[in-house]
């Protein structure tokens, strides 16, 4: 018997991954045997970072994680980022939260689960009774699992009874989800992955594709290899890694590519490339919020919005808005958009989204294979959890809304509550949410899974509010500290990944099941645990009476079933058999589906409706094309604050950094937030590569070293979001759009100085 | 010591030049290839940084190579003591 020693089995399992990746079957057959030989087990999961959901497995050995490896048989191919091949090192991680904390004195001081929750469930309680309902409130997370989320939208609402649910998507994705509402009746994306390898054109805008969703970017090289005649066509005002692989790059300035995306409909409309039959058949306008225009409007509302005019104020080229609408238009040839935050967290973030659907609706290039526009998604479960599960506070579960009664009633049946028991009115949006707690509106604040004491914009001044005397703030949390535990009056350990169970779903409809591999670290709990617990507490404890996330699952089935997301056939038995199932499936023998709307794949399509495509999420079957104006942001550059700020990701981070900072390689690789200026701007200044520079705003001001960059568009200044030291927030603009309440991160004005 | 296995993707047809450059410099183990542009390797080094730099150096040193994806990124050993680097000692700006 051949004997394995870890190092021979590391191999083994490196080897085989490698190999498995080519399709190499011998590969899996020796990891199978150094498996069994070794004692390891390799746990199917999904990855803990972007929205992407890229399957995998976790290899444990003796109780602990030691290795992640790709899964083959999912959307990945057996393909990960390094961040996701690095995720063991965040279970163990110094500052892991091991224990609850309860501030004594100005202090987090070590406390019992006991102490921890009898406090909070009492100060809950006292608020409660005396404020109302609504003096307390939730804010999760796109990274909380499907059912820990579930528990928590059950528990405020229905229990409760105050609709101050919140989570960050409402700071990644609101936008998009209020362009899909508004444009198709329904939210969620009616594309999927595979679209990538049918597309001949890419319009890839506001993403940074290649860092921030490395594997989705890789899936699109792999289809340019394919076939050399795809275009990809890139919108940013940044040369970013993802412009290489452009055909096309359209720098412009912050902010403007509302004229962009109309004189390329304007450009389409003039030379013959809209679908006249599918505009007919399929198509609707609408100004505004009402659906009341026509065709013969919307080609007048287009004819302003020549490519010179939106050249001059985009201050890009003319020719270059022709192009890219000549190659999306190009009949025969399938087109697919995507996009991410350079939209979404926008001031006129729904109307940006609105005018990628009107490109391909005037063309007819949807619902085909290749031919989607297609939202990507920030966080692991987004969309699964938050905007599926409707954990905000204008939402439902599952497409239903606060303000509709009788969506009300039957959550109400659902939950088993009595009538009225929902409150009707719309709690409030995050930015909203925090300056309730400014104002001592709301008294207690439950954070889940996410740290907004560095994520949100205008960040000081919320974190301010965090601090106030009066505001009782819990942080459930796997690390301590974080910009937000370390304002926190109770820390509560929260279980991480590998160590419970759940469903995580992401970008395109791909619902999967995150198996438990490990128990929690110290005394962590998942949050599922402790929500249950605190519904006890509080006295709804009828509510929440499960035993296991399987539970919470088997309840979540019956609450969807009806919906357009009908995903009741994903039992939990298949879903651990199944390497991510995308939804609609509302049987359990049900494949899943792929593109919605379309008939023979789309449950919801009758059989026998007469049309390949049917947009039933709006009553009238149509699909709207917007009108929707340029507009500039809300804050433009001017005398006094002369640059453009904006900022996003970098590949090696995520979000705040609270894991990757975690991970050796990681924390060595450019979490430190630097000012990245054009050569000619630092110049103009005196700037020199690592020379210090303020950045100021007129909400705040932070010092960052510099990083003079030819990839940078000139009078516009980047800082990535990642570093917890040096935070981008404090600079950024709490203004949002006025629909999809989500703030306008990407774009601020501030002035530099050499320091 | 960090274990990865690692796909290389070359420009169509060259993958089998590659891995003879790549065997011949004794930096990785070559373990298969599709015959064309993939090739599958098991790479080690003393840490994962390590392993960053040898990625980029080969991407920036043979030209016939267009992406290093790693697949897997194992441990041998017990687990070295991490170092956060920003592990919460950060100012509030004012």
């Amino acid at each position: 018997m051949t004997t394995f020693s870890r190092r021979s089995f590391i191999e083994a399992s490196a080897a085989a991954s490698a190999l498995a990746a080519l399709g190499g079957v011998a590969g899996l057959r020796q990891a199978v045997a150094a498996t069994a030989q070794g004692g390891e087990q390799w746990v199917k999961s999904v990855c803990r970072y972007c929205g992407t959901g890229c399957g995998l497995f976790i290899g444990v050995r003796e109780g602990k994680v030691f290795a992640v490896r790709g899964d083959k048989d999912n959307h990945n191919d057996g393909f990960l980022c390094l961040k996701g091949f690095l995720l063991p090192q965040i279970l163990t991680a110094p500052d892991r939260c091991l224990h609850p904390l309860v501030r004594k004195e100005g202090k987090l001081v070590r406390a019992s689960w006991e102490e921890a929750m009898a406090l909070v469930a009492a100060r809950f309680r006292e608020s409660i009774e005396k404020y109302g309902p609504d003096s307390v409130a939730f804010y999760g997370s796109g990274q909380g699992l499907t059912e820990e989320t579930y528990c928590a939208n059950k528990l405020f609402k229905a229990g409760i009874r105050t609709n101050n649910v919140e989570g960050n998507p409402r700071l990644c994705m609101a936008s998009a989800v209020g362009g899909y509402v508004t444009t198709f009746g329904k939210d969620e994306p009616m594309g999927c992955y595979e679209d990538i390898d049918h597309a001949d054109v890419f319009l890839l805008i506001g993403s940074n594709t290649a860092e921030a969703h490395p594997i989705i970017f890789q899936r699109v090289v792999r289809r340019k290899e394919a076939k050399r005649e795809v275009k990809v066509i890139v919108l940013d005002p940044r040369r970013t890694p993802t412009a290489r692989i452009a055909d096309l790059h359209i720098s412009f300035t912050p902010g403007n590519d509302l004229a962009i995306l109309n004189a390329m409909a304007h450009v389409l409309l003039k030379e013959g490339l809209v679908d006249e039959d599918f505009i007919a058949k399929h198509v609707t306008f609408g100004e505004g919020g009402e659906v009341n225009k026509s065709w013969e409007d919307y080609k007048a509302f287009l004819a302003e919005y020549t490519p010179a005019k939106a050249a001059a104020i985009a201050g890009c080229s003319a020719a270059d808005i022709v192009t890219a609408a000549r190659w999306f238009g190009e009949r025969g040839k399938a087109a697919m958009s995507m996009w991410t935050m350079g939209l979404n967290q926008r001031t006129k973030g729904v109307w940006a989204n609105n005018l990628v659907h009107n490109l391909h609706l005037i063309t007819g290039k949807i619902g085909t294979p290749g031919n989607t526009p297609f939202s990507l998604t920030g966080q692991p479960n987004a969309c699964g959890g938050v905007r599926d599960g409707g954990a905000l506070s204008h939402l439902l579960p599952y497409g239903r809304l606060i303000a509709n009664d009788a969506h009300r009633a039957e959550m109400e049946k659902l939950w088993g509550v009595p009538e009225g028991s929902l409150n009707p009115k719309p709690g409030l949006a995050t930015v909203d949410m925090f300056r309730a707690l400014e104002r001592g509106d709301i008294k207690c604040l439950y954070v889940m899974c996410t740290n907004p004491g560095q994520s949100l914009p205008n960040v000081l001044r919320y974190r301010k509010a965090m601090e106030r005397a009066d505001a009782f703030v819990v942080v459930s949390e796997a690390f301590h500290p974080t910009r937000t535990s370390e304002l926190a009056d109770v820390v509560l350990p929260a279980a991480l990944w590998a160590e419970k169970e759940g469903v995580y779903g992401c970008a395109e409809r791909r619902y999967q099941l995150m198996e438990q591999a490990i128990p929690p670290a110290g005394e962590a709990r998942p949050d599922f645990a402790i929500l249950c617990d605190l519904a006890a507490r509080l006295g709804y404890g009828k509510l929440l009476p499960f035993k296991t996330p399987a539970d919470v699952w088997a309840e979540i089935l019956t609450v969807c079933k009806g919906t357009v997301y009908d995903f009741t056939g994903m039992t939990r038995e298949r879903l651990k058999e199944a390497h991510g199932l995308l939804w609609p499936l509302p049987t359990p023998g049900h494949p899943g589906t792929k593109r919605r709307y379309v008939r023979g794949e789309d449950p919801l399509v009758p059989a026998d409706h007469a049309e390949r495509i049917l947009f039933y999420g709006r009553p009238d079957k149509r699909a709207v094309v917007w009108l929707r104006p340029q507009k500039p942001p809300e804050e433009v550059p001017d005398a006094e604050y002369p640059f453009y700020f904006t900022t996003g990701r970098e590949i090696e981070h995520w979000h705040t950094a609270t894991m990757t900072r975690n991970c050796r390689e990681l924390a060595n690789t450019n979490l430190e937030s630097m000012a990245q200026i054009h050569p000619a701007d630092a110049a103009k200044l005196g700037l020199r590569p690592g020379a210090p520079v303020r950045i100021t705003s007129r909400r705040g001001s932070q010092v960052f070293r510099t990083k003079i960059t030819d990839g940078a568009k000139p009078g516009v200044v980047f800082v990535h979001m990642h570093d917890p030291e040096r935070m981008c927030n404090v600079i950024t603009i709490d203004a949002v759009d006025p629909a999809s309440k989500q703030p306008e991160f990407k774009v601020c004005a501030v002035k530099l100085e050499k320091v | 010591m960090v274990i990865a296995g690692v796909v290389i993707e070359t420009h169509p047809g060259k993958a089998p030049e590659v891995a003879v450059r790549l065997a011949a410099s004794g930096e990785v183990r070559v373990e298969g290839g599709d015959g064309d542009r993939r090739l599958a390797v098991v790479v080690s080094a003393a840490t994962g940084a390590e392993l960053e730099r040898w990625a980029e150096a080969l991407l920036r040193s043979d030209a016939a190579i267009l992406g290093v994806f790693p697949t897997f990124v194992g441990q041998d050993g017990a687990d070295p003591q991490q170092e956060a680097a920003a592990s919460g000692r950060w100012s509030v700006p004012q």
